[in-house]
């Protein structure tokens, strides 16, 4: 197919720059492509918002609702991360079942949030053993310009801290302690102690880039997503792709994670 | 990460109590190892491997045909991992059939081997790798991987080297190798790590939960000497397998340490 | 001209490898050294063979098997897949008609095809040297590989069941000679030549990049119909194709002995198919044997073994 044989040219190509010290678009090794972050976009969500770190394109919505928690988790709130990488969003995605790389990509956002105990859970219970408030984390990917699970975290966390828990539209009391009113809305932010921030980083020949496009991907052997919290904390990591990393490679592109997070929360969050 | 959803964390359990954990092991120490070759009839390379009380059994097949067609690669071999549960693996029985995280474990164990494999040899045909947890406790996927490579060699796949896998964690406040599932539904992060032992070129790498950067960096080098304690054994098993006269398969016990 | 002559002299080449590594394996006590992959085995690299891989100046096991170190390095396998390459004589079955192809299961990931010209060819071919083959009873040359048909080829009529040896090739030959065609053969005729089921011998003729298997069909090629018994007396084996220096042994001892001892001809390809013809009774202890050999390949002494093991069953009739 003309797609395949034109995905492997770019690849070369890609891989050729990079092995001399370059870049496709002209960026340093360590440096992200540009980030934007917009913020209650979906006005029927409880919290959402929209990231594009270059091409790429997220839009996260946070939605709430009230029911049981799980059973050995009586007191505490409950997240569902859910990802969808629709089909206008990359001739690649296709609709149907969940493919791996979505289902990778809710879990790893999600690890992030749940690692770094960003919401804080304890405060989402309405009854213990009986009701709790769900937050639903959607993803939904809207253009696929590489790195997607940085946009998607990103968005995560940006959506979190738009949020607002409906307690009126439930005919629930005001959570306690929080309650802050807004012009015209009786309704009280989710409580958001943390804020995880993910950076990946990919491997092509040999060499080490933050914020890979989709044709860095495509020429990556390997690439690790590292989430990291406001102190310097880890709480989230995952490598994919095909290739292998040594220990200094590792530790080269955590300390890069946590650099590159703190730059981001401090522009961004 | 042993159950179909995340755990929360739970009320506080003490998990280290003078100086030992809870089973009595110390803090860099594996639980015991059992690993037999050739365990499977029909399946052209199969291993059945216990990790403490995890039990699981893995299977190879192929090179064989790959389908669909239009997912064949002209120059190399398609690998396919399955990571399953049984229903009764687990306490509370889990539902058959993929859920998400089989579906992560799956793709996250699949790349831990493409580094190793030789798919070069088999253009356009399959290599599938069906990895079933029998019993679970905690270290599912890292027993898994064990067996999948020993299996692997057992079929006659060229590969460049064994991977062997193991997970480390943090318990009150302690890093720890090898998790059991009490430790790792009350502790504080869990990691998983695949290996290889030769080369100290890591192939799979997740994390979940909270560890400093100083933790994690510890926790990383005990995991893999760890791999590289694993590595032994599954060569002693591969090679003691045809030690015996017959090779219908061998049984090879050790203790980890 | 028979299948052991025709190829006799690819055979010995081909089997003086086998040769090597079956010495070399009698060189060692008991048992033989095992390789795992990523076992470091050298820093020659001039001398990394099969089974090996080379990396920073090192040799390296890429299989799981047994290291001979006479002579190139190599890892023989114990197990794995047979990948056709060209040369080999292997024993298909076809699995589908589709003209002007059949295409055949080689117990491989990869099929293979045989073309219709093919067999018109191979008709002209032995045709023209259709004669009587008196003398030699023909034990083991070189590899022991010999074929008894029990089916004759070219007509549409059922063969008698022949359960000899040099008569049925006499009588393939002839038919043959008689069925020899000069047209080609056309879509609707190709089931009177090979139908579905049909087992045959044949060579690989050629294996392209895409992996797409040519055969080239041999003298004597149709030996029976399914796989077990009732096909005329025949029954075909099937073993892992690693194991099948073994069954012939060096210089063919182990399958003469297997031969001499069981009243059974046999037949050896090397994608691991086996075609043995006897008595019921001769065929289930040379199926027992061959077992035992299989299981068996890695360790030394063996051919004595199985001379012990067949010591009782002198000469069964």
């Amino acid at each position: 197919m003309g797609l395949e044989i034109m995905d492997e040219i770019k690849q070369n190509y890609v891989a050729n720059l990079i092995a001399s010290g370059k870049r496709e678009d002209g960026r340093g090794f360590r440096e992200f492509r540009e980030i934007s972050v917009e913020r209650g976009v979906a006005e029927r969500a409880e919290g959402s918002a929209r990231v594009k770190i270059g091409d790429s394109d997220v839009l996260v919505g946070v939605k709430l609702d009230v029911g049981a928690p799980f059973p050995d988790t009586p007191n505490k709130g409950v997240i569902i991360t859910n990802a969808e990488l629709v089909p206008l969003a990359s001739p690649e995605f296709e609709s149907g079942p969940p493919r791996e790389d979505s289902v990778q990509l809710a879990r790893v956002v999600d690890r992030g949030i749940r690692g770094s105990e960003a919401i804080d859970l304890e405060r989402l219970c309405i009854e213990e053993g009986e009701k709790v408030w769900i937050v639903f984390i959607d993803i939904h990917i809207l253009d696929n310009g590489g790195n997607l699970v940085d946009a998607a975290a990103l968005g995560a966390i940006s959506a979190l801290l738009n949020a607002r828990i409906p307690f009126e539209k439930w005919g629930l009391p005001a959570p306690a302690g929080e309650g802050e009113e807004e012009e015209g809305r009786e309704s009280s932010r989710l409580p958001i102690r943390e804020t995880p921030v993910a950076v990946t980083t990919a491997k092509i020949e040999g060499k080490i880039l933050v914020d890979p496009n989709v044709n860095e991907e495509n020429a990556a052997t390997t690439k690790l997503t590292v989430i990291s919290n406001a102190d310097g904390s880890l709480s989230g990591m995952q490598k994919s792709g095909s290739g292998g990393l040594k220990e200094d490679e590792v530790l080269e592109m955590v300390e890069l994670g946590i650099e590159k997070a703190g730059e981001i929360r401090e522009n961004f969050l | 990460m042993n159950e179909e959803r995340e755990k929360e964390e739970v009320e506080k359990r003490e998990l280290i109590k003078d100086g030992k954990r809870l089973d009595g092991r110390g803090f860099e120490e594996l639980r015991p190892i059992k690993i037999e070759v050739g365990v499977l009839k029909r399946a052209d390379g199969s291993c059945y491997f216990e990790l403490g009380e995890n039990k699981v059994i893995a299977a190879v097949y192929g090179p064989k045909e790959m389908h669909p067609r239009h997912a064949q690669d002209a120059k190399m071999a398609v690998v396919k991992f399955r990571y399953n549960m049984a229903p009764f693996s687990v306490d509370d029985r889990k539902r058959p059939g993929p859920d998400r995280r089989s579906v992560e474990v799956s793709k996250v164990s699949r790349e831990a081997f493409e580094p190793v494999i030789m798919r070069e040899f088999y253009p356009k045909a399959a290599i599938e790798v069906y990895v079933e947890i029998l019993q679970s406790d905690a270290g599912t996927r890292t027993a898994g991987i064990n067996a999948a490579s020993v299996a692997l060699a057992d079929a006659g796949i060229p590969m460049k080297d064994l991977v062997s896998s193991v997970a480390v964690g943090k318990i009150d406040g302690q890093v720890v190798l090898d998790l059991n599932g009490t430790e790792d539904n009350h502790g504080e992060a869990d990691m998983p790590i695949a290996m290889v032992a030769r080369t100290n070129t890591i192939t799979l790498l997740q994390m979940d939960g909270h560890l400093t950067a100083e933790e994690f960096g510890r926790g990383l080098k005990l995991a893999m000497g760890a791999c590289r304690q694993i590595y032994e054994l599954q060569r002693a098993a591969l090679i003691e397998r045809f030690s015996s006269s017959s090779n219908s398969g061998s049984k090879s016990e050790k203790r980890g340490e | 001209m028979r299948l052991d002559e025709f190829s006799a002299k690819e055979k010995v080449e081909r089997n003086y490898e086998r040769l090597i590594y079956c010495c070399a394996i009698n060189f060692y006590s008991q048992m033989y050294k095992i390789a795992v992959p990523g076992d470091l085995l050298s820093e020659e690299t001039g001398r990394a063979g099969e089974g090996t891989y080379v990396e920073d100046g090192k040799v390296y096991a890429s299989r799981y098997g047994v290291l001979n170190e006479k002579g190139e390095i190599k890892v023989m396998p114990l197990s794995g897949k047979y990948v056709p390459t060209q040369g080999d004589v292997v024993i298909g079955k076809v699995v589908e008609i589709s003209f002007p192809y059949w295409i055949v299961d080689i117990a491989s990931p990869y099929e293979a095809r045989l073309h219709s010209s093919e067999f018109a060819g191979a008709g002209r071919g032995a045709g023209s040297n259709a004669r009587g083959r008196g003398g030699r009873e023909g034990g083991a040359r070189g590899s022991g590989m010999r074929v008894s048909a029990a089916r004759v080829s070219g007509t549409r009529e059922s063969a008698a069941r022949v359960s000899g040896t040099r008569e049925s090739a006499a009588r393939v030959s002839a038919a043959r000679g008689r069925g020899a065609r000069e047209e080609r053969i056309e879509f609707g005729d190709m089931k009177k030549y090979l139908d579905l089921d049909d087992l045959i011998v044949a060579k690989v003729a050629k294996v392209d990049a895409l992996m797409r298997v040519d055969l080239a069909l041999e003298e004597d090629f149709k030996i029976g119909r399914g796989s077990g018994g009732g096909s005329g007396g025949g029954r075909l084996l099937e073993i892992s194709h690693t194991k099948v220096p073994r069954v012939i042994g060096r210089s063919g001892s182990m399958v003469r002995m297997l031969k001499e001892k069981c009243n059974c001809s046999i037949f050896i390809a090397e994608n691991g198919r086996i075609w043995i013809k006897g008595s019921e009774e001769n065929m289930n202890l040379v199926s027992e044997v061959i077992s035992k050999i299989v299981s068996e390949a890695h360790t030394a002494g063996l051919t004595d073994r199985i001379a012990d093991f067949l010591e009782p069953f002198r000469g069964n009739k």
